[in-house]
């Protein structure tokens, strides 16, 4: 069946909800393949049911959910309750991009979304290098 | 790899009629055909014996007998796999393409009550996956646990995860039941059935054939594969030629029978540049079964899918008397304007519904750039040939009646050919091709290309 591999960590990537904005969402699979995760990139316009699905079949260790266009709270609620029922409750999870509405401090947005299960909260312009770092401390990596 | 001759007898071991077609491969030509009906009483062997002394005067005895079956229920597997719509989707069409009936399929693990519903319906073949390579183990250990435990005597294809076959032949040690092959879905989004395809085929072979009586026809003729399985090796070789060359382009084709309707489509069928595609990539040679699409033994389930689009049709008063007569005798064959008139409506209808099923969807999102395009499945729209096979088929008229009825009909969601050529199978031997193009692919190929014709008609 072919000589042993070795799997490097792999990382669930996709933008959320009924958004296509897809630039965004290169540069961080670029990035996180440059550091040497096997990454899975679900594309644009993600339900929450393709994340879990391709994580649960790839025994991802991290979700990356990327929302750009401002109904991210309502799109991204219920992530985490979800990888619970699907046996992945341990799975990190990301959110970043551009998820604050309004002029509301991006603090309350990044406890809003702690709330919801993210262990991780970005503000929009964050360098992937930031996330990556991020990964590899969670990960012990 | 075999030489190939210069005469093949070729025969279908069917539930309702055993066929025996006679090839002459030098002069590309077919030189007899026939069918028996089945009869219960008698085994495969004899069915065979039954159909060749039909044709007898034609044969001298030299011919190579390759043998296709569709007998004791076909080939039934039962899938297993994690995710549905991910490797449980690959394990099933893998399991469809290998020319099988499904008779479960099992996501997740495996729990008492799946393993219940799988003992009162017994598969032939369990086919296992879940995981993509160095992904999920937990499951497809699990379930190899209960099907060794479980399923002693039924072989067992596993097609999943890799990094798990050390611990899983740990789990089947002592099984020679179990067979390894490589995963349907290696990596995420990545579909991989030809290994598990052929390796069903093989088990089909070495195992099954013996399980399902075949065992006294084997010693007169090659049995090499589910009769499905040789209607797909023929669309596949009429679309693509051999060695690249000779095809006539990207095919479907329909196969209307008394209980079921193959599909089987050979195109790519990827999305227009724009349109997203969702779900895992459909394999560019796709079967679908529908068993509920019929014009005998399914007619009633048949009339019952008609609702909707078909609606107003399935309501006619001469389409609910031939159904009473079908009802009564299932053997029976249509006869007079009225009774021919309700079976051509029912077969292009049939036809139709197993061509949506079987071909993509487009859906429309609206977000905040605009309208974006999703499709699921392939797109077939472009698809230049259409043909259709069975029983029905063998008249131009018919054929054109019947595959009229598959168009798109302006549904711009469904991603059916828009305009195809319609082609039919004359002779009805697109099955003999398939089990000759294993031997003689060149003969089968100038066969097929002569014997799929035009279906042009007047209009009924």
């Amino acid at each position: 069946m072919g000589e042993s591999q070795s799997f490097s960590c792999t990382v669930v990537i996709g933008v959320i909800g009924a958004d296509c904005h897809a630039v965004g969402n290169k540069i961080i699979e670029r990035a996180l393949a440059d550091a040497g995760f096997s990454v899975v990139n679900m594309g644009v316009m993600v339900s929450q049911e393709e994340f879990i699905g391709a994580a649960v079949e790839t025994a991802a260790a991290a979700i990356l959910v990327s929302s750009l266009y401002g109904h991210g709270e309502i799109d991204c609620k219920g992530l985490r309750e979800k990888c619970v029922e699907a046996g992945i409750g341990d799975v990190l999870l990301y959110v970043g991009g551009n998820i604050v509405v309004g002029k509301s401090d991006f603090t309350e947005t990044a406890q809003k979304f702690k709330a919801m299960g993210y262990d991780r909260v970005f503000p929009p312009g964050t360098d992937p290098q930031e996330g990556i770092d991020a990964l590899r401390e969670d990960l012990g990596l | 790899m075999s030489s190939s001759r210069s005469r093949y007898l070729l025969v279908d071991v069917g539930s309702t009629f055993t066929k025996v077609c006679c090839i002459d491969c030098v002069g590309e030509r077919v030189l007899a055909w026939a069918a028996v009906p089945t009869t219960s009483a008698e085994d495969a062997a004899e069915r065979f014996e039954a159909a060749r002394a039909v044709i007898g005067d034609v044969l001298d005895g030299d011919e190579t007998v390759l043998a296709a079956s569709s007998a004791a229920g076909g080939l039934r597997i039962a899938a297993v796999g994690l995710v549905p719509e991910l490797t449980l989707a690959a394990a099933r069409e893998a399991a469809l393409g290998a020319g099988a009936k499904i008779t479960g399929a099992y996501a997740y693990k495996l729990t008492d009550d799946d393993v219940a519903e799988m003992l009162a319906s017994p598969p032939d073949m369990i086919l296992l996956s879940g995981g993509t390579d160095g992904g999920n183990e937990e499951h497809i250990l699990h379930n190899g646990a209960v099907i060794a435990a479980a399923f002693r005597d039924t072989p067992c294809i596993v097609a999943g995860n890799r990094t798990a076959y050390a611990r899983l032949r740990g789990i089947f040690a002592g099984n020679e039941n179990a067979l390894f092959t490589e995963n349907v879905m290696p990596s995420f989004g990545r579909l991989n059935v030809d290994a598990a395809k052929e390796l069903i085929r093989e088990c089909f072979i070495r195992r099954i054939t013996i399980a399902k009586g075949l065992d006294r026809l084997s010693a007169r003729a090659a049995i090499l594969m589910p009769t499905p399985l040789a209607v797909c090796n023929a669309a596949q070789l009429v679309a693509d030629g051999v060695d690249g060359a000779g095809g006539i382009g990207d095919v479907i084709v329909v196969d209307i029978g008394g209980a079921t309707t193959d599909v089987c489509s050979v195109c790519d069928g990827a999305p227009d540049s724009g349109v997203m595609l969702k779900g895992i990539p459909e394999p560019r040679v796709k079967r679908t079964v529908e068993g509920d699409i019929g014009l005998r033994v399914s007619l009633p389930s048949l009339l019952e899918a008609m609702r909707g689009g078909f609606g107003r049709e399935a309501g006619e008063e001469y389409v609910r008397e031939w159904a009473k007569v079908v009802g009564a005798r299932p053997d029976t064959l249509a006869t007079g304007a009225d009774e021919l008139r309700a079976e051509l409506l029912l077969a292009g209808a049939g036809c139709s519904i197993a061509l949506t099923r079987h071909c993509g969807k487009i859906e429309t999102f609206y977000t905040s750039e605009g309208r974006a395009y999703v499709q699921h499945g392939k797109d077939c729209r472009r698809v230049p040939a259409l043909v259709g096979t069975g029983g029905i088929m063998r008249d131009r008229n018919r054929a054109a009646a019947v595959l009229r009825r598959c168009a798109s009909g302006g549904d711009p969601t469904n991603l059916v050919p828009a305009a195809p050529k319609p082609l039919f199978d004359e002779c009805y031997i697109l099955w003999a091709i398939g089990l000759l193009a294993s031997e003689a692919p060149d003969a089968a190929l100038a066969i097929a290309k002569k014997h799929l014709v035009p279906a042009a008609g007047a209009n009924t």
